[in-house]
This record gives C-alpha cells, sequence and structure tokens, in this order.
C-alpha cells in the first residue's frame, strides 16, 4: 500500500496545459542514437504539456489521428484561409487563446456529407469542409469545434455542477444519460456535444437559452466570465 | 543501557504512527468500502455528512446524497439502503492512466464502444473492474482521456 501512494504523489501530477499547449501521454522511448553520437537507452517519458508552434496552423497534410478521419484533405485556398482566419481572429477573448495544433481543409465527411467541420481534441485538430463555406453561420460553427477542445479544460466542480443543471444524470452500470428536455438533438451524443451547444447558443442567441434553462444559462455565464478574466 | 532501550522503542513507536500516518485511505478506497456494507453508517464514519441531499428526477423512490461535489451516493428513499455510488472524475492528469495503474491489480475488462458521428472525432471505450464493480466509459480522443462519470455498484 505505502510504495502506492508515494508513488502516485509524485507520478500523477497536475498538467493544466495552457491553451497554446498540447497534453503529450506518459510513453516508452525507444533507445536512440543523437547526432552527436550519444546513445540514449530506452526510458518511461511521463506525461507532460507542450507548446504548439505557430508553424503547425494551415496544414494541407494531416498527421496521426488525423489520417484516419475518412474524407479527401486537400490543400487551402488563400481565400478560405482568410475566411477561417479572419472568424478566428474575432472569437471571444478565451477561446481565441487555444491554439490549434492542425487546421485541416477536406471535401466532405465520409460518413455525414452536411458536416461543415469536424474537431479531434487531443490533438486540437480543426477540419474545415466544403459545405462550410456554404453556411451562413461561420462563426458559430467554429465557436462550437473550438467549444469541443475547451470543454476539457474545466475544472471537476464547474463542469459537474453545469451538466446537472443542464440535466445530465449517472446510473450506475450505463453511459451518462442525457437530460429529457435538450436544446438541440445531437446533445444527447455526449455532455461534451451538449456543452458545445450550449456555449454556441449563448453567443449566436442567448434568449433562447434564458429560456430554455436559466439556472444552466447563469452557470455557463459565469464559466465565461472567470475564463475570460484569467 | 536501559535508557537507549526506552529511546529506541520511543524511536520506532513514533515511526510506526507515522507510516500510520501515510497510508491513508483514497476516494475509491472509501466508496468501495461503503459499497461493501451498503449502510449508511459506513457513509457517515467514511464521508461524513452529505453536503446536499436531492430527489432523483428518474426515480422517486431514490434520494442522492452529494459530498463535496465529485461523490455521490444513490439510496432507497423509505430504508436508507445505498443502491449505487458515483465520482465525477475529471482531473488535470491521464485520467485513464492514473486508474489502470491504481487497479492494476484486478481484472480489467475494456470493450470498444460506437462512435457518434458528428461534429467531433471520439474513440470511445467502455472500463469494466468486475472484482469491484466499477464501471466508466473514456474517450481515448480527448486529451486526458478525462472519464467524467464513475460508478460503483
Amino acid at each position: 500500500m505505502f510504495p502506492f501512494y508515494l508513488l502516485s504523489i509524485f507520478v500523477f501530477d497536475v498538467f493544466a496545459c495552457e491553451p497554446n499547449e498540447i497534453h503529450i501521454r506518459e510513453q516508452i522511448i525507444s533507445s536512440y542514437t543523437k547526432d552527436d553520437g550519444t546513445r540514449v537507452s530506452a526510458h518511461l517519458r511521463s506525461e507532460h504539456c507542450r507548446l504548439l508552434k505557430e508553424v503547425q496552423f494551415f496544414q494541407n497534410i494531416p498527421r496521426d489521428e488525423s489520417k484516419k478521419i475518412k474524407t479527401q484533405f486537400k490543400n487551402w485556398r488563400k481565400e478560405d484561409q482568410k475566411i477561417v482566419q479572419d472568424i478566428l481572429n474575432g472569437l471571444p477573448n478565451w477561446l481565441k487563446q487555444y491554439q490549434l495544433g492542425e487546421l485541416l481543409r477536406a471535401d466532405t465527411l465520409e460518413a455525414n456529407h452536411k458536416n461543415p467541420a469536424l474537431t479531434i481534441p487531443r490533438s486540437k485538430t480543426l477540419v474545415i469542409f466544403d459545405s462550410f463555406f456554404k453556411e451562413n453561420n461561420k462563426r458559430e460553427i467554429i465557436i462550437h469545434e473550438m467549444a469541443h477542445i475547451a470543454v476539457w479544460d474545466f475544472s471537476e466542480i464547474e463542469l459537474k455542477e453545469f451538466l446537472l443543471l443542464n440535466g445530465w444524470s449517472f446510473s450506475a452500470n450505463k453511459p451518462p444519460q442525457p437530460p429529457k428536455q435538450l436544446i438541440k438533438a445531437d446533445s444527447q451524443n455526449s455532455p461534451s456535444e451538449d456543452f458545445a451547444n450550449c456555449i454556441e447558443i449563448y453567443y449566436s442567441n442567448p434568449e433562447q437559452l434564458k429560456k430554455f434553462n436559466l439556472k444552466s444559462y447563469l452557470k455557463l455565464e459565469s464559466l465565461i466570465m472567470n475564463k475570460e478574466k484569467k | 543501557m536501559k535508557i537507549y532501550l526506552v529511546i529506541l522503542f520511543a524511536f520506532l513507536i513514533s515511526c510506526s504512527t507515522k507510516e500510520k500516518n501515510l497510508i491513508q485511505l483514497d476516494e475509491f478506497d472509501k466508496i468501495l468500502k461503503i459499497m461493501k456494507t451498503k449502510k449508511t453508517q459506513s457513509i457517515y464514519e467514511l464521508l461524513g455528512k452529505p453536503t446536499k441531499i436531492r430527489q432523483d428526477d428518474r426515480d422517486p423512490g431514490i434520494e442522492i446524497w452529494e459530498f463535496d461535489k465529485s461523490i455521490e451516493i444513490h439510496l432507497t428513499k423509505i430504508d436508507k439502503k445505498v443502491r449505487f455510488a458515483s465520482m465525477f472524475f475529471f482531473r488535470d492528469f491521464d485520467n485513464y492512466t492514473y486508474l489502470k495503474k491504481r487497479f492494476n491489480n484486478y481484472v480489467w475488462i475494456e470493450k470498444k464502444l460506437k462512435d457518434h458521428v458528428g461534429d467531433v472525432a471520439t474513440d470511445m471505450y467502455s472500463v469494466e473492474v468486475p472484482d469491484l464493480k466499477i464501471y466508466f466509459e473514456y474517450d481515448n480522443y480527448s486529451p486526458k482521456r478525462k472519464v467524467m462519470w464513475i460508478g460503483f455498484e
């Protein structure tokens, strides 16, 4: 028992990564030789936060997990880049702080041709599809996607309070149960989807959110205000 | 000589007390102990008084005792029998790795779940630790594989 607790104190440190950082999981590094001939033996690299570099921004070729998305990736056109960049520049401050790991361009998502954008929160990847450029609510779409990344950075207490107020519940041996009344049909998919929908509507139609659930609206407002102050 | 023995004895006692203080129960130990007895007495002994008691929206026969926001115990309203417990686990480190190491000595059953085809890529799994009757789900595409709710039966 004793060694485990000692271990847990030192190994499981807190990694509250900044919005311009990415979380890297614990991994085994194989032995390798440096350019200067130094040999490094295999070792366990602890989890850590890594700073995202701006050069990784608008990309034409996907990396790692993004390659698994069933779509046809394509090169960015300058005019498309400008549309997206202008929206990113005009995001609310707390969302604007989020640096993306990858910003990719693709034609359509194989499983859902109408999808205008897609996020992979782990790698902070945002994929913009052709249909995005036909939509009138481009800003809301990007706010929604950024909320999918930001949701993982709220505190345990803050997020739980918001989800309970929104009607989420939990029973043993079952996935989390969605609220009986949903702000959008796909809110039932996951707490993250519900949160992203609420953030989107908070900026596009706050009155709708207030009428839907005043307590959850006020909680969301306080969460956003706290983030804006930081 | 006697005085040396007394000092040695006192030193050993102090070491053993220090060790006892270090071996404290964590929140998982406490919930698992409660789920073994399923009695309110163990709830009071291990978690103290609930910070809030609320009605279960989905089952009028159940009330939910909240403890410091992250732990909840579901009890029958009439005879106060513990039905199940949950913990909202959303910590700032790789939650999956932590839990895997925490329950290293038990059978760990992991199943791939169906992913939703939405605007966020997911890679969902369920985890069961049958010996302890623990259940949770996680998304491998989320940054720290934060699990949200953990259920204890």
